[in-house]
């Protein structure tokens, strides 16, 4: 039986969008969602480390209950992505941020353009905690948050049909311009989980690879679950 | 959306797991059979080897791939740098090349390296790789005392696939004996993935390998919000 994914969900209302953690349609697994009791959305990083004490013990009790991996629906507790992983002995994705050194060498050392929704919010401190530096890596970075219909969604989160076009043709704006100003950009990475919902289409517009959470979540859980024999087509 | 492998010349496993087998991906494949090339047996080998498989690399890339591997892992990953620098699309060359985020998302954990032969993995490799086994705590352990798998590399089949587990099991187990705090295995060779869910299976730690890493370069062409969609594409 496969273990399942654990999710680390802040108290709120979350949004229930194919592509969100919140969401059933996202994983092609069994996921169990914890809601981290007295938590709240930070709005700083002192806010995010004043709850890592709440996080470890929710993580904790995730590990007991027999996941495979742990991940939380929110940003900001990437900054302890290494406090919160030495607690427990399973693999724990805070951030898809995670695996950009590992990109970097697959694209042989070209650009990788970061993905987020306000871009004053990541920075060195948040490459530092994924375990790199924007000093040794060369990013470009972009940002959806000035867009009405992206903070329409983080607003209501909530994407009706119409909504979900706006969203997708800002996305792809944004995308369109980070590569018409550095042409050599080999591949994307998504920092927000939020992005998701609309990322495919960007993919298939622009034809570069763009990675995110839930690709990184899919390899995490992949080293439980792997047969020989690919098991879906994808 | 296609995985581009370049093939050694020569009979290679066709068992569902490794790169020449049609059972093992779950996205079309094209392979490429690099002519002349024979598996290295040493660093200047690989060096010799450059010239052919930037030409199949790039003729791959013309025909529309969206990443580029080899299916012949070890000690081709010292070409890691220049083969992925000559195309636009990411390159695979190793399983290892995942070893810093999986440290990142264990830190606390030793990483066990599974290789067929193990003094063939070490700083090298692990540089070509963009890391430092100073820096991340691995182990190693390797499978090429066993006889099944001895067979297994010399002639491509598998007629008892039951030792062949086992004694990947064993191999596993001899480093978890000897490093309990490992976290998880991150498997090197190409001819281990059809015994690796085996491997996770008895241990009941996380295995990756080239598949998985494999598996997550592709995404990045194609991973739908709705998990659904992805079945039944």
């Amino acid at each position: 039986m496969r273990r399942p994914l654990g999710i680390l969900m802040l108290e709120g209302k979350m949004a229930d969008v194919p592509g969100c953690m919140a969401c059933e349609a996202t994983f092609p697994y069994p996921v169990v969602r914890k809601v981290v009791r007295g938590s709240k959305t930070p709005l700083s990083a002192e806010e995010a480390w004043a709850m890592l004490p709440l996080y470890v013990e929710a993580a904790r009790e995730l590990e007991r209950e027999g996941v495979a991996a742990i991940t939380a629906n929110c940003g900001l507790i990437a900054l302890m992505q290494k406090e919160l992983a030495a607690t427990v002995n399973v693999p724990v994705v805070t951030s898809a941020l995670l695996m950009v050194p590992d990109l970097h060498r697959m694209l042989g050392g070209k650009r990788i353009g970061i993905l987020t929704f306000f871009t004053h919010a990541v920075s060195e401190r948040n490459y530092n905690a994924s375990g790199w530096s924007g000093n040794d890596i060369p990013v470009a970075l972009g940002g959806v948050g000035e867009h009405e219909s992206w903070l329409t969604f983080l607003r209501t989160k909530e994407v009706p049909p119409e909504l979900r076009a706006q969203m997708t043709a800002d996305l792809l704006a944004v995308v369109r311009g980070m590569l018409a100003e550095h042409p050599d950009i080999g591949a994307f990475v998504s920092e927000c989980t939020m992005l998701p919902a609309c990322l495919q289409a960007v993919r298939e517009e622009v034809g570069v690879p763009v990675y995110d959470v839930l690709t990184q979540l899919d390899l995490a859980m992949s080293g439980s679950y792997r047969p020989a024999n690919a098991p879906v087509a994808a | 959306m296609r995985l581009g492998i370049l093939m050694l010349d020569g009979k290679m496993a066709d068992v569902a797991g490794c790169m020449a087998s049609s059972a093992t991906f779950p996205y079309p494949v094209v392979r490429r059979i690099v002519t002349g090339a024979r598996p290295p047996a040493s660093a200047a080998d690989v060096e010799a080897l450059l010239p052919l498989y930037l030409e199949a690399a790039r003729e791959l890339e013309r025909e529309g791939v969206s990443v580029l591997t080899e299916n012949c892992n070890g000690l081709m990953v010292l070409l890691q740098d220049r083969l992925a620098a000559s195309v636009s699309v990411p390159v695979v060359t190793s399983a290892l090349l995942m070893v810093p985020q999986i440290h990142r998302m264990m830190p606390a954990r030793r990483i066990g390296i599974l290789a067929f032969h193990p003094e063939s993995v070490g700083e090298e490799v692990y540089n070509a790789c963009g890391w430092s086994a100073r820096e991340i705590p691995v182990a190693v352990g390797g499978v090429a005392g066993s006889e099944a798998w001895q067979e297994f590399l010399r002639t491509k089949e598998i007629p008892d696939r039951r030792r062949l587990e086992a004694d990947l099991v064993a191999a596993g187990r001899r480093i978890l004996d000897e490093h309990p705090d490992l976290g998880a295995f991150v498997c090197e060779c190409t001819l281990m993935p059809p015994a690796n869910q085996a491997l996770r299976d008895a241990l009941r730690l996380p295995v990756y390998d080239v598949l998985n890493l494999l598996d997550l370069a592709m995404r990045g062409l194609f991973r739908p919000p709705d998990s659904r969609a992805a079945a039944s594409c």
